[in-house]
């Protein structure tokens, strides 16, 4: 048959089968051996199940994910997260919003140490919302910076969005990270910034805590030392360039363990679910890239991505206009799909027109990891959201994605102007020696 | 069923353990002393299959894989179980003939000597032990669709 | 009939623009009836799965690379014993004739169509000083093959397998101390990190590149003969001739950089380093009698000796 046409076959049938709730990962791996058996044969099509998987399951390559994740388990587990939302509300709470700042730069802090987004919301929602209901603030506001905040998870490297990038490109992941942390700050800055403007619009929202003494406040600074040292240990190591970023990533988890059990903090016990809830992140990855591999192969034998390259380069546009496209595609896919699940599915299609097009693989990487964090906050389907929604019971779903709203103006700010001063992303990365 | 499914966790989360302290202590040792544990990146890489093959199979029970909900949330309660049912067959049959080509994988890694680098371990051995997974995982979800054609409405992932 | 072709190297690579150039020929020889579809850098399938996906009819043809299958082809390891090819063109042509005798044995569920070879490849240090065996004690070397990789352990060297696009990256980052690979590592930045070459050329590296049987039996009589013209030992020289053409020309351009150290070492300090190579030698021979019952390992192992020495390319012919 022919390519095109059973490329278009292909992506119908995956549609098809992910809106009838097959898992991503399976209804791409299907599509996959279906859609080559369509061009090959069925036994080459079959035969393709004999090594991809296990190859895919067994990439040492792939080994930084769950090292990371696991990073952010024992973090969390630890109490980090805790510690570092109160040493932020010890210096910030009591200005007006300041416990919302404090979520957002709590949030930030243990991003840096976390890759994932769902992590970061899940344990901010619990050691954040209650102290600002207890202050009284709007629940849907505090709610919503607890979910904006939980992006900066993928957004502030580590990222597993940012890891699955760099590795389906075979671009340097430490490169990557670093040109993140820029633009993470600028995140970080324009939340505030919306803090500010809603609380001096509404200042019923966000009353004015109480301030901490002095004393407080350094006993609350000598608690993060952990977080720092952890932080500086896998990032200084990577941006000198002394480890490999599995090795940095093995680092960060076992560093993060070992520091936890000398605190008090990990028994055993601890650590075995702690390994559990890595390994079911790790498993829900791993089978997206399992399944993605098995479509790749499929897109590979019908030409799909060069005959799209090749359809996107002839057009008669603008780079910039067919990315301002490309992003805004991004944005309404991020609305309904899983982030991760959208970078595996899209990057393998997108990034040879992109590269073609003249822009910079690294800057591309930040920006789509950008967008698609978005989609964790925007309705209908924003997964920061639900994780809130299912934690504290009492705002609803609504309520939070009203809350959400000041900060999901601010990713768009942020958006545009990392898209006209690429430098934001690859300032840094230029100066690594 | 839930021990079962404990006991298949501890130990896939006990691997993804060992692959973590196995790149640390290589690293450390390798800096530090200058000396390295043989075929340490590949009994890494092959430990993480294990676990990840054995992780799958019991995300497919607990129906933790990611999965596009607009439908499934739209709908009744009563449709959306057939919803569920429909994608556990896919499901059965993807992870059905991926048990079939991954028991062909052993016999044929079996039959060629294949091993790893330097300690020369055969393959196959890790290869059976990740394809117990797959095994694993088709069997499950048998049992998860017997479930929800049992429950009167939709399961909501545990 | 469209042939579908995988390699697992970048379309920039020499061996792949040299295989585009056999397709291109083949093409021509079949009038036209054969189109040779080639899909580079991965996209059909990962390195070390190439045999497998040409086997299984994935795809109908493949470059393999044998090394990233330790244990699995012993006969064919041969190639990668050090200090036993002195070239890599006529050496070529004399592997490939040899090993067509023990196809059938060792991949016989394939058709064994071209054999192709790198450059001599030698080692390339962060630092000065690796004159001796001894010297190497301790270094985190990145390994060629497993054959090599072996031999580096016996001389006391640490391991550190990678792929080749990492080696890099690697280096950069000091996670290794030095590298065997031929000197068009060069094409890679490798030398930037790693700019101190022994001029040594030590060992050599092989592709093998099969075709599925069925499709081959698929095949019209011209087709078959055209492709038959196409898998030949004259083939496998005449595009490993444009490899080591290719290696050479990185080798003159480092000579002439600067930054670059490529020294020399005694004529008793070469005997000491081709001394080493004995325990491999046999270890190799010793994993094919035990994996054929009707193959000596030593026996064809001296053939191939033989065989190297009457094409001028045993590693004592260029000494
Ligand atoms: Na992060
Ligand atoms: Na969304």
């Amino acid at each position: 048959m022919e390519g095109e046409l059973v490329a278009i076959l292909g992506f119908s049938a995956l549609f098809v089968l992910m809106i009838l709730r097959v898992p991503v990962g399976i209804a791409m791996g299907l599509v996959g051996v279906f859609g080559f058996m369509a061009m090959r044969g069925v036994g080459p099509g079959l035969n393709l199940l004999l090594n991809s998987p296990f190859r895919t399951a067994s990439d040492y390559t792939l080994s930084v994910v769950p090292m990371f994740v696991l990073m952010g388990v024992f973090a969390s587990r630890s109490g980090m997260s805790s510690e570092l939302f109160r040493v932020s509300r010890a210096f910030v709470g009591h200005r007006r919003g300041g416990l919302a700042v404090s979520t957002i730069l709590a949030c930030a802090g243990f991003a840096a140490i976390n890759g994932s987004s769902l992590a970061t919301a899940a344990t901010m929602t619990k050691i954040a919302m209650p102290e600002m209901r207890r202050e009284g603030y709007e629940a849907s506001f505090a709610a919503g910076s607890i979910a904006a905040g939980g992006t900066l998870g993928i957004i502030i490297p580590p990222s597993v969005a940012m890891l699955v990038y760099a590795i389906l490109t075979e671009q340097d992941v430490a490169s990557l990270f670093i040109a993140g942390i820029l633009p993470g700050l600028l995140a970080v800055a324009l939340y505030s910034g919306a803090i500010w403007i809603v609380s001096f619009r509404r200042p019923e929202a966000f009353p004015v805590a109480q301030r901490t003494d002095r004393r407080e406040r350094i006993i609350a600074l000598r608690d993060v030392w952990a977080t720092l040292l952890l932080f500086s240990l896998v990032f200084g190591s990577m941006y000198l360039g002394v480890v490999t970023v599995a090795e940095a990533a093995a680092l960060g988890a076992v560093g993060t363990m070992i520091i936890g059990v000398l605190r008090g903090r990990l028994d055993f016990p601890a650590i075995r679910e702690c390994l559990i809830e890595a390994l079911r992140t790790t498993a829900s990855i791993f089978t997206i890239a399992i399944g993605a591999f098995l479509f790749g192969y499929f897109l590979a034998i019908t030409r799909t991505t060069q005959n799209l390259t090749g359809f996107i380069t002839a057009l008669d546009m603008a780079p910039a206009m067919i990315m301002a496209l490309l992003l805004l595609g991004y944005l309404l896919l991020g609305a309904f799909v899983d982030e991760i699940a959208i970078v595996i599915l899209t990057i393998p299609i997108v990034y040879p027109a992109v590269i073609a097009m003249g822009f910079d693989p690294i800057w591309f990487g930040v920006i789509i990891v950008m967008t698609v964090s978005i989609g964790l906050i925007s309705p209908p389907v924003g997964m920061n959201v639900y994780v809130i929604n299912s934690i504290d019971r009492e705002i609803g779903l609504v309520g939070i994605f009203k809350g959400v709203m000041p900060f999901l103006a601010a990713d768009l700010v942020r958006l545009l102007l990392l898209s006209i001063f690429p430098a934001i992303s690859l300032l840094l990365p230029s100066l690594m020696p | 069923m839930a021990r079962v499914i404990r006991w298949i966790e501890v130990f896939a989360g006990y691997s993804i353990g060992v692959v973590a302290l196995l790149t640390f202590f290589e690293a450390l040792l390798r800096y530090v002393f200058r000396v390295q544990i043989p075929d340490a990146y590949s009994f890494a890489g092959l430990l993480q299959a294990v676990a990840v093959f054995w992780g799958i199979s019991t995300a497919t029970y607990a129906g933790r894989h990611i999965t596009v909900d607009i439908l499934w949330e739209a709908l009744p309660k009563s449709l959306a179980r057939w919803i569920d049912v429909f994608a556990g067959l896919v499901s059965l049959l993807f992870f059905g003939l991926l048990s079939v080509m991954l028991f062909r994988k052993i016999l044929i890694s079996a039959g060629s000597s294949e091993a790893t680098n330097q300690l020369h371990v055969p393959l196959w051995i890790f290869i059976a032990a990740a394809a117990i997974g797959v095994f694993a995982a088709t069997f499950l979800n048998l049992v998860r669709i017997f479930e929800h054609l049992r429950s009167a409405t939709r399961v909501k992932e545990s | 009939t469209d042939m579908t072709m995988s390699t697992w190297l970048p379309p920039a690579h020499i061996l792949s623009t040299e295989l585009e150039g056999w397709a291109a020929s083949l093409e021509e020889a079949s009038d036209g009836s054969l189109n040779v579809d080639i899909y580079p850098s991965q996209q059909l399938g990962a390195a070390p799965d190439h045999y497998d996906m040409a086997r299984d009819g994935i795809v109908d043809m493949a470059l393999v690379s044998p090394a990233y299958n330790a244990g699995r082809f012993p006969i064919f390891a041969y190639v990668e014993i050090p200090f036993s090819f002195g070239n890599s063109t006529t050496g070529t042509r004399a592997f490939h004739e040899w090993f067509l005798d023990y196809a059938g044995a060792e991949m016989g569920d394939v058709k064994v169509c071209l054999i192709t070879l790198h450059a001599p490849g030698l080692m390339h240090f962060a630092k000065e000083g690796v004159e001796t065996p001894e010297d190497l004690s301790g270094l985190r070397m990145r390994p060629a093959g497993p054959t090599v990789a072996e031999w580096l352990t016996q001389q006391g060297a640490n391991i550190v397998p990678s792929s080749l696009p990492e080696v890099r990256e690697l280096a950069d980052r000091n996670v290794i101390d030095g590298t065997t690979l031929p000197w068009d590592m060069a094409d890679f930045g490798i030398h930037e990190a790693l700019s101190f070459h022994l001029d040594m050329p030590m060992y050599v590296g092989a592709q093998v590149h099969v075709i599925n049987p069925s499709f081959y039996d698929s095949l019209s009589d011209d087709e078959r003969a055209a492709v038959d013209s196409h898998c030949t030992p004259e083939w496998s020289e005449r595009i490993s001739t444009a490899w080591f053409d290719e290696a050479e020309r990185f080798r003159v351009q480092l000579s002439e950089d600067d930054s670059q150290t490529i020294y020399a070492i005694s004529a008793d300090q070469k005997a000491a380093w081709r001394a080493t190579s004995d325990p491999v030698r046999d270890a190799g021979y010793a994993a094919v009698s035990a994996k054929y019952a009707d193959i000596d390992g030593a026996e064809i192992g001296a053939m191939l000796q033989e065989k190297l020495e009457a094409a001028g390319a045993a590693y004592d012919s260029v000494e």
